[in-house]
């Protein structure tokens, strides 16, 4: 996969707000969770200044025009591209806003079948079934029988102890 | 020695039911998980982390010796069937393994890992506990100084082994080591760090959930991106042509390849010494040390033209390897509390859980459980064996599962997991920002290995490091006050300048 030098940089810039806003908590005079930990972010933070002064290098040499390719650039025309690693963390985030909100079983089955139905073509139940056995066996397996508690989800309770809890995790 | 002493009672636990049990039951898990390429050891360890909070620690180290032992038996035979490694560690078995299937002795090819892996497996547990003897006296000597020293200077083996910029390995490692200052911590009275008024932040990150994050939910969203791209057709992790037609069942051709090992002797023992050495130096894996077996067999072979084209000498070598590294990995691991890997990262990951201290002590206070690994390790290598041979005729079709089915399939056991770990959701909600995390990581080619074994790892350095300073009442001098932690502290920072050097070099001469 190309990876994009702006992509790379824009994280790498990310990162370094984030070291510098630990490191700033952790040299302010009334922090006492010791010394090691503005010691390990200001590492951190100056191997990621040398990471990001190559991007950045790198990058210039692109807009120059120079063919040069990053060391570890491949190319490969059957990667995801960006629209594809987007989508696939939405639906990773979007399974625990299902099971936050239904419960375990439910939000597994509905993240299950909503995947497959939007992006599985053929015999949808298939998808059904898989939905059922993967989202909806599996939790009653480990629910049911093995005696694990399984969250129940924020809405009004529906099916006791399995769909809806009405209590929010505490945070 | 207390830990020899404890192997009487080791073998005998063997009888009970739970233990065979769960013996069976990871090496099965960790064999099925080995044949589904891109997953392994590490993703099986990772799912049954969180369950094995509700088994006895012994259980727990006989299903994790389960898994570690027979996933690589798994991923030969996806690397000898179809061409595909399994695991990443089996990457060097196709060369030759998958010619002999095409020749149509794929039973025989399979028969000849499973053989291989058991020998050479024997081979790294026996170094183990040759070494053990050797090595405890001076563990007795290790302080929280050298103690913190010898974790640091893990960490850097570990950034200078991973085939990543050294940079970005530094970056990862720190980036794990942060995050295990978040709750509360410190030098004297604990304090709130990085908690933003959060109880549940109080009581740290997780240790499970970020793991499980990092290793198995980030690659599953890698999964879902590749099965999204795919469209409507099927998206199969193995191209179709799956070769039925090459594949028969050869039950007697497999039970003959058991045998083949013994006719190369000597490519079996170095192969193993090979593959138990690299896989005591933490952080270089299976895929290292069965490359340079490979290669060391090839130069040693009177048949090197023969390499490729489906050389028993080939597969023995790289299989070999792959199976001696578990017992070498575990000699950090048990010794040190180092993780050779990040297999044994997620080991010291349950330990933690079960509330045992990883370290220079844990072999005089827990033989038990290192027996429990040391033997769980051993038969699991055998049952892998028997499973692979058995089961010659059945095994092609699971790598060519639609990785559509295979992703939020993994998805949601990784839910189950998590939910299930302490009954509440916000485990589930760490390991997805985890994984995102990790996901990231991957994506801009920093090495997530580094950011797990600095997590692992970060608490006990940063515990030491005031233990240390308490003791010498906050002279820094007791950093190098004795011979093992001047020695760990300038081989910390002399060895990776050394090769920094070594590079610079070679690139400014434009090799």
């Amino acid at each position: 996969m190309r990876v994009g030098s702006k992509a790379a940089l824009t994280f790498d810039v990310t990162l370094m707000a984030l070291l510098l806003g630990i490191l700033g908590s952790a040299m302010k005079p009334d922090f006492d969770g010791g010394h090691l930990v503005a010691l390990v972010a200001a590492f951190t933070a100056g191997s990621l200044t040398w990471v990001i002064l190559k991007d950045y290098l790198w990058a210039s040499r692109r807009r120059a025009g120079a063919p040069a390719r990053a060391p570890s650039e491949e190319v490969d025309a059957s990667a995801p591209g960006l629209k594809e690693r987007w989508l696939a963390v939405v639906y990773t985030v979007l399974m625990f806003a299902l099971v936050y909100v239904f419960g375990t079983l439910a939000g597994c089955i509905l993240f299950v079948g909503a995947f497959l139905s939007l992006h599985k073509r053929g015999n949808p139940w298939l998808g059904i079934a898989l939905a059922l056995v993967v989202g909806g066996l599996f939790p009653y397996v480990l629910g049911g029988m093995l005696g694990l508690r399984l969250w129940e989800g924020v809405i009004p309770v529906i099916v006791p102890g399995w769909i809806g809890g009405g209590v929010p995790a505490p945070l | 020695m207390e830990i020899f002493a404890a192997f009487g009672g080791g073998l005998a636990q063997l009888l009970s039911p739970p233990i065979l049990l769960a013996l069976f039951g990871g090496t099965l898990f960790g064999w099925i998980f080995g044949i589904l390429p891109g997953l392994g050891p590490l993703n099986a360890m990772a799912i049954a982390l969180p369950l094995s909070f509700w088994w006895h620690p012994i259980t727990g180290m006989y299903f994790f010796a389960g898994i570690m032992g027979a996933a690589s038996q798994g991923g030969a035979i996806t690397s000898i069937l179809l061409n595909m490694p399994g695991t990443a560690q089996n990457a060097a078995t196709m060369f030759d393994g998958h010619p002999l299937a095409r020749q149509g002795r794929a039973g025989w090819a399979l028969g000849i890992a499973a053989g291989t892996s058991v020998y050479g497996a024997c081979f790294g547990i026996l170094v183990l506990i040759v070494l053990i003897p050797v090595f405890l006296p001076i563990l007795l000597a290790f302080g929280p100084a050298e103690k913190f020293w010898l974790m640091i200077f893990g960490l850097m083996a570990m950034t200078l082994a991973v085939q990543a910029d050294m940079a970005k390995s530094f970056v990862a490692v720190g980036l794990g080591v942060l995050l295990t200052f978040v709750g509360l911590g410190g030098p004297e009275f604990p304090v709130e760090r990085f908690t933003f008024g959060s109880t549940y932040l109080l009581d740290g990150l997780n240790l499970v959930a970020v793991l499980v994050g990092l290793l198995v939910v980030s690659e599953s969203i890698a999964y879902l991106a590749q099965g999204i791209k795919g469209g409507g057709n099927g998206v199969r992790l193995v191209s179709s042509g799956a070769e039925g037609h090459i594949f028969r069942k050869e039950l007697g051709e497999a039970l003959r390849g058991l045998l083949v090992p013994f006719r190369y002797p000597a490519c079996v023992v170095r192969s193993s010494l090979i593959g138990t050495a690299i896989g005591a130096v933490p952080g270089v894996g299976g895929v290292v040390a069965q490359f340079l077996s490979y290669d060391a067999a090839r130069a040693a072979s009177r048949h090197p033209e023969q390499f490729g084209q489906g050389s028993p000498e080939g597969l023995i070598a790289a299989e070999s390897a792959v199976n001696a590294k578990e017992g070498g990995t575990l000699l950090p691991t048990l010794l040190f509390g180092i993780p050779g890997n990040a297999e044994t990262a997620l080991l010291l990951g349950a330990w933690q859980i079960y509330g045992i201290q990883a370290g220079p002590y844990f072999l005089e206070r827990h033989a038990d459980l290192a027996w429990a690994l040391i033997l769980g390790l051993f038969f699991s290598n055998i049952l892998g064996s028997v499973l692979t041979v058995l089961t010659v005729g059945a095994t092609s079709w699971v790598p060519r599962l639609d990785i559509r089915y295979l992703a939020p399939s993994i998805l949601v056991l990784v839910a189950l997991s998590l939910v299930a770990l302490r009954g509440t959701v916000l485990d589930l909600g760490l390991g997805v920002l985890a994984g995102m995390l990790g996901f990231a990581l991957q994506r801009f080619r920093y090495p997530v290995i580094g950011t797990v074994i600095g997590f692992v790892l970060g608490g006990a350095v940063e515990q030491n490091f005031y233990t240390a300073l308490q003791s010498s009442r906050g002279s820094y001098q007791v950093f190098i006050g004795s011979p093992i932690s001047l020695s760990l502290f300038l081989a910390t920072f002399m060895v990776p300048a050394l090769i920094f050097f070594s590079r610079f070099r070679r690139r400014f001469r434009g090799e």
